[in-house]
């Protein structure tokens, strides 16, 4: 069944419709989730909070994209949950758990290529984890735009029409993340590769 | 001032410029222009290429692994979620219908307990069956208007209940001791009493009643006459005066026409039913309640 007669179908009340869209997106749903939240538990609470929603408005779904609509979804909910971290600031315990994950996945990514030495692919990994972790020191919708552009590949019309804001502004609020990203890259060359530093 | 803030912004337009084109979405003249510039200016360059590397790593952030599965948990379905039928043992139906029935018949038993002492009628003491006894026909006209003198004023008496008209509310035992007196005084005082005396019928209690008891016009003159008539002789001698000596006692000429017949008193009865069924219906209850 493709995708159009499922969102038909979840329309019409069909349960098991909705989770084969669930199965189909929930992995790059949950990641633009944890990039946005920077933790497993606030990634998953938002990722399930955006596909509740979605399963009581599904019926308000009046075409287009449904990645770009169930995208948007999880983005508001990273937003709202964002906003309220930001009024009731604590300490979370789960954030010890995802460096222990990020290093795994960094393991993962470290095993799986070949072509770098392992110096290499420790210093890489390095650079990737200190790219996630500044990623999160940036404002939330230039967060959301540079994740959904640099991390998910994302064209500036897909985010534009997630973000529900225009062509230009995507292009601002992106070019003015990776600047900054790149500011603070350029202020920590050990970081970098050795043809960077100067 | 006017220096760093032309600088601040064409930094923001440098990074705009360096975004757009390593996105490749510079129109053709920018890009030209663009790509001039990175050739003469080395600081841009680095810009661009720290920027570049940024992206590219970026793209190759591992993807986490899900946590859980987000599916949303499918209702069971109706058939499954409907509890079946509770199988009930023929011992256990047995029980509960009987325990059921019990408590009924204790219900209908206590009902009918209370009813019957709701409905019981005031019986005022001894004149009602006095009165009720009434001479044969075969006697004289003046003893039978005697009679009738004797009998309407006890009959309003006994019959009207105290509560059913305002005149019937004054006959109360008073009224039904002066008619026991006038009853008691001798047969020639009663034409007096009775100005039409004429039917020679004799007067049937339960006939009586119903016209002496609505209408209750013959009480005032009867009251007056028992008033005026009232005897010298102490009430206790009227009261004990032996009224069923003066009639005959024959069987055939004794008619009792007063109370309906007396029935059995079933109370007991009833009480015994209504505990025999309570009984029944707690023990069986609890049988019932402790197999299931």
């Amino acid at each position: 069944m493709d995708e159009a007669a499922l969102i038909k179908a979840a329309q019409r009340g069909d349960a098991q419709a909705f989770n084969a869209l669930i199965l189909s997106y929930q992995s790059q749903v949950y990641n633009v989730a944890y990039r946005i939240m920077g933790d497993p538990a606030s990634a998953s609470d938002a990722t399930q909070e955006a596909f509740l929603s979605a399963y009581k408005s599904i019926k308000l779904f009046r075409g287009g994209s449904f990645k770009s609509w169930i995208l948007r979804t999880v983005t508001h909910a990273c937003f709202d949950a964002l906003r309220y971290r930001k009024r009731r600031p604590a300490a979370s315990l789960d954030g010890l758990g995802a460096d222990d994950d990020a290093e795994d996945g960094d393991f993962e990514a470290f095993l799986a290529s070949a072509d770098e030495s392992p110096a290499d692919a420790a210093e890489r990994a390095e650079l990737r984890d200190a790219i996630a972790r500044a990623a999160l020191a940036l404002p939330p919708d230039q967060r959301a735009t540079f994740v959904l552009s640099d991390v998910q590949g994302m064209s500036y019309e897909e985010i534009a029409d997630i973000m529900q804001t225009s062509l230009g502004t995507v292009k601002s609020r992106l070019s003015r993340a990776r600047a900054k990203l790149r500011d603070y890259l350029l202020s920590r060359p050990e970081l970098l590769p050795d043809e960077f530093r100067q | 001032m006017s220096n760093r803030h032309s600088s601040t912004v064409d930094r923001q337009s440098d990074d705009e410029l360096i975004s757009a084109w390593l996105d490749g979405r510079l129109a053709d003249a920018e890009r030209v222009v663009f790509e001039a510039r990175l050739r003469a200016e080395p600081v841009l360059k680095r810009r661009v290429d720290t920027t570049r590397l940024l992206i590219d790593t970026a793209r190759t952030l591992p993807a986490q692994p899900l946590p859980r599965d987000f599916t949303i948990p499918l209702p069971v379905d109706a058939p499954h979620r409907a509890p079946s039928r509770v199988q009930v043992s023929p011992l256990k139906w047995f029980l509960r219908v009987g325990s059921a029935l019990a408590a009924a018949v204790f219900v209908i038993a206590i009902g009918l307990d209370l009813a019957g002492l709701s409905a019981r009628p005031v019986v005022l003491p001894a004149p009602a069956p006095q009165a009720a006894f009434v001479a044969p026909p075969a006697q004289s006209e003046a003893s039978t208007a005697a009679d009738a003198a004797r009998v309407e004023p006890a009959e309003s008496g006994a019959a009207a209940p105290p509560a059913t008209t305002p005149q019937a509310e004054s006959a109360t035992g008073e009224q039904s001791t002066q008619a026991m007196r006038q009853a008691a005084e001798p047969a020639a005082e009663a034409p007096e009493a009775q100005p039409a005396p004429e039917q020679p019928q004799p007067l049937v209690a339960p006939k009586a009643a119903p016209q002496a008891a609505p209408g209750a016009t013959p009480q005032p003159d009867a009251m007056q006459q028992t008033v005026a008539t009232e005897a010298p002789a102490p009430q206790a001698d009227a009261l004990s005066a032996p009224l069923p000596a003066e009639t005959p006692q024959t069987p055939d000429a004794m008619t009792y026409t007063g109370e309906p017949a007396a029935q059995p008193d079933t109370t007991p009865w009833r009480r015994i039913v209504a505990g025999v069924a309570l009984v029944l219906a707690v023990s069986l209850g609890v049988l019932g309640w402790r197999r299931s």
